[in-house]
């Protein structure tokens, strides 16, 4: 089947979920009101609250919620063939993203723009403060090793890649300075900037660096793990500096890159007529994981990712103009989101090879599909790319640079929280050290991922980072569930249906539970005693998730009897008896707040 | 349609975008503790706040990332375009307004890379939104910033 078919009525299906059931959310489950008073103008100081245009607000959305792991899921998924991944993808981003982006950013408007970390704990208690933190650690500490794992794999596969990557560090901070100093428009410097860095393409593939000889000298078996450790000595560093000297300006170029990267797939795809190669379901190798559950985890971002409600409800919410944007923006957000992960599975199934017997050869098993994951996305781009008349090795290395910029993006930003979310944990230990010294802190967010980076795994294309890739998604998944959790007891709070977040909810964390315990089996048959504990503890935390909702959930159905339903613009009673909560339509805890104690 | 200003913000709080998922630009807690990962305050957030005091409710005050070019540039051009701004002229305007710390009225760019105070940022506001009113020409020289 041609691949711009398959890419044309995707884009038609999420535009039938923008229409009409992003519509049915906003009027019947989260009843937004155009006339609300939001947080933006409420507690509007210029900086973090500002009432934004619904456009510019989306641009600051999209591009803080789309990168490189939404590119990564789906191209191991295509394992099981692309129609159970793009029916994933599509199902999940009408069904289940879209509630929870677009759901996270009602609930926290709602609430004085609050982070849903904060809002967790109002809706349980203190311990969910703590489960938000353990969540978001093992979610950050993975995120952070298998980005590192991915780009090593991508420098050993790609050495072209090499320079213009490590170019692009000095490029970005020269930019950095450049519009500190002069205070001028960033936009042509970082023009110059990414054509400098694609120029440096040629060099790169001119002279390819490998560091096969240093890993040979020090005895390292993979030459990958030698580029992970340099990566993490290299994130230590640049987590520390400001973000203006370095972060910013790689964002301005990422920025640029993110709609190159779009532009050459979606005309690649137009021009070339590439057939999808790949089955739709395909007949996997007996002893392959099953893709009812590991399917709906290895595909999180694309999806359904618990990491949009952080983007939506830390910084997003301030800015909403009126509540009725929350509809564009949040929701419209995942559907980028899914139009990215779309476009991985055309690159790994259409661009990547020319025949069936050839995809079939990239994805022999579970171990080769998702070590070659990247690089079968980096493949498929490079021939989308080769359609509109780019060399097509010289494609490959463009390809690969666009990924490992998005990924080391995520790396610097990904130790910088761990960093936060270190410290925030030694204030409520009351540890000192941990949360005043930036150096024990940042030290230790870049030890343990890169721990979990180098665990020995079955070679560069290993066993190991499909499985890591796995418990990111299912840490990914359970900040979902605690957001969906959140915003469920906050719809049946105000007595509207809460079936459309219930729905998507208790199928993440069947879907994610049930992975857990299958890995768990695994994992001690094949005495991994490093990923075992760490399933065992994350499975932990699902549990407890579970037992926390459940209760919440059982609070709020208990209190719905109390209140009558709240419509779009009708005064709620529970905000005009308590002034003093500001924006507040509803207590989460409940009228009683007795599920707070 | 309404007259709209537009700040855009500095280099220190210009915010990351880009990281995407996972490490786009979020922060987890709202307190923060000790360790406050919240953008600092700067001339934006007080030129903004007294603007929005001073202004009347139907003029726009929008703070732009100066990387938010996608919506930038389009109303730089769309408003100097609407000022009579064309070529050199029109291309020196969007210029100066993309740059980090602008203050714009209408595709009017009175300020570039660095505010005035706050009460100088009114006066050339109000004065601008004046002459546009009077007048409905456009004001000063083109594509040349006016203020700061």
């Amino acid at each position: 089947m041609p691949a711009f078919v398959v890419a044309a009525v995707v884009g038609a299906l999420f535009f039938l979920g923008y229409r009409y059931y992003s519509t049915y959310l906003a009027a019947k489950v989260y009843a937004l009101d155009g006339a609300y008073r939001t947080p933006a103008h409420e507690f509007n100081d210029g900086v973090d609250f500002v009432p934004t245009n619904k456009h510019v607000l989306f641009g600051h959305h999209f591009t803080s919620v789309a990168g490189a792991a939404p590119i990564v899921g789906p191209a191991i998924a295509v394992f099981w063939g692309w129609g159970p991944a793009l029916t994933w993808i599509v199902l999940g981003t009408i069904f289940a993203a879209g509630v929870h982006d677009f759901g996270s950013l009602a609930v926290s408007v709602r609430h004085k723009a609050k982070s849903i970390g904060t809002l967790a704990g109002d809706v349980i208690n203190g311990r969910a403060r703590m489960l938000f933190l353990a969540i978001i650690f093992f979610l950050l500490t993975l995120v952070n090793a298998v980005f590192a794992v991915v780009i090593g794999n991508l420098f050993v596969a790609q050495p072209g890649a090499v320079i213009p990557i490590v170019a692009e560090i000095p490029l970005a901070i020269a930019i950095g300075v450049y519009i500190y100093r002069t205070r001028s428009s960033a936009l042509i410097p970082s023009i110059v900037g990414v054509i400098v860095l694609y120029a440096l393409i040629l060099v790169g593939n001119a002279y390819p660096i490998t560091l096969d000889g240093l890993a040979d000298a020090l005895g390292v078996e993979q030459t990958r793990n030698v580029w992970v450790v340099l990566l993490f000595v290299y994130t230590w560093v640049a987590s520390r500096i400001p973000v203006w000297v370095l972060l910013q300006p790689r964002d301005y170029i990422n920025s640029h890159q993110l709609f190159i990267a779009l532009g050459v797939i979606g005309l690649g795809l137009i021009i070339g007529l590439n057939q999808i190669q790949a089955p739709v379901v395909n007949d996997v190798p007996e002893g392959s994981p099953s893709f009812f559950p590991f399917l709906f985890i290895t595909i999180a971002c694309g999806a359904i990712s618990g990491f949009h409600s952080l983007v939506a409800s830390g910084t997003t919410s301030k800015q909403l103009d009126k509540e009725t944007d929350a509809r564009y923006v949040g929701y419209m957000g995942a559907v980028g989101e899914g139009s990215l992960a779309t476009g991985a599975v055309l690159a790994a199934t259409a661009g990547v090879a020319a025949s069936q017997a050839e995809w079939e050869a990239l994805y022999p098993d579970f171990a080769t599909a998702s070590g070659g994951a990247v690089g079968n996305f980096v493949a498929g781009t490079a021939q989308f790319a080769n359609n509109i008349g780019i060399p097509l090795e010289l494609a490959g290395v463009f390809a690969a640079v666009v990924v490992i910029s998005f990924a080391a993006t995520t790396m610097d930003t990904g130790v910088r929280l761990q960093r936060y979310v270190i410290q925030e944990i030694g204030e409520l230990v009351k540890v000192r050290a941990l949360a005043r010294n930036l150096t024990v802190a940042t030290t230790l967010a870049v030890v343990i991922p890169l721990a979990m980076a180098l665990i020995p795994g079955e070679g560069e294309a290993g066993y190991t980072f499909g499985v890591l890739w796995q418990l990111f998604g299912t840490t990914n998944q359970l900040t979902a569930g605690l957001a969906l959790s959140v915003i469920a007891v906050w719809v049946t709070r105000r007595g509207r249906n809460p079936v459309a977040v219930l729905v998507p909810l208790a199928f993440l964390l069947v879907m994610t539970t049930w992975a857990l315990i299958l890995n768990l089996r695994n994992f001690v048959e094949d005495e991994q005693w490093v990923l075992a504990p760490l399933d065992a503890i994350i499975f932990v935390l699902a549990l407890w998730l579970m037992v926390e909702a459940g209760l919440a959930l059982r609070a709020a159905f208990r209190d719905r009897g109390t209140v009558a339903p709240t419509e779009g613009g009708e005064p709620d009673a529970v905000a005009l008896a308590n002034p003093e909560t500001g924006t507040s339509d509803r207590p989460l805890g409940g009228p009683s707040g007795n599920d707070r104690r | 349609m309404n007259p709209r200003v537009v700040l855009v913000r500095g280099t220190r709080t210009a915010g990351g975008a880009s990281a995407g998922c996972c490490g786009g630009d979020v922060r987890p807690f709202d307190e923060g503790g000790s360790h406050r990962h919240g953008p600092p305050d700067d001339a934006v957030g007080a030129v903004y706040r007294a603007l929005r005091a001073a202004l009347p409710a139907e003029v726009a005050v929008e703070v732009v990332s100066p990387s938010n070019w996608l919506w930038l540039v389009p109303e730089l051009v769309r408003g100097g375009r609407r000022r009579g701004l064309r070529g050199a002229a029109l291309r020196r305007s969007v210029r100066s307004g993309m740059a980090v710390e602008s203050l714009i009225v209408d595709g009017a760019v009175l300020g570039s890379g660095r505010l005035p105070a706050p009460a100088a940022a009114v006066a050339a506001v109000e004065a601008e939104l004046l002459l546009q009113e009077g007048a409905g020409s456009p004001p000063g020289r083109a594509g040349e910033p006016q203020v700061g």
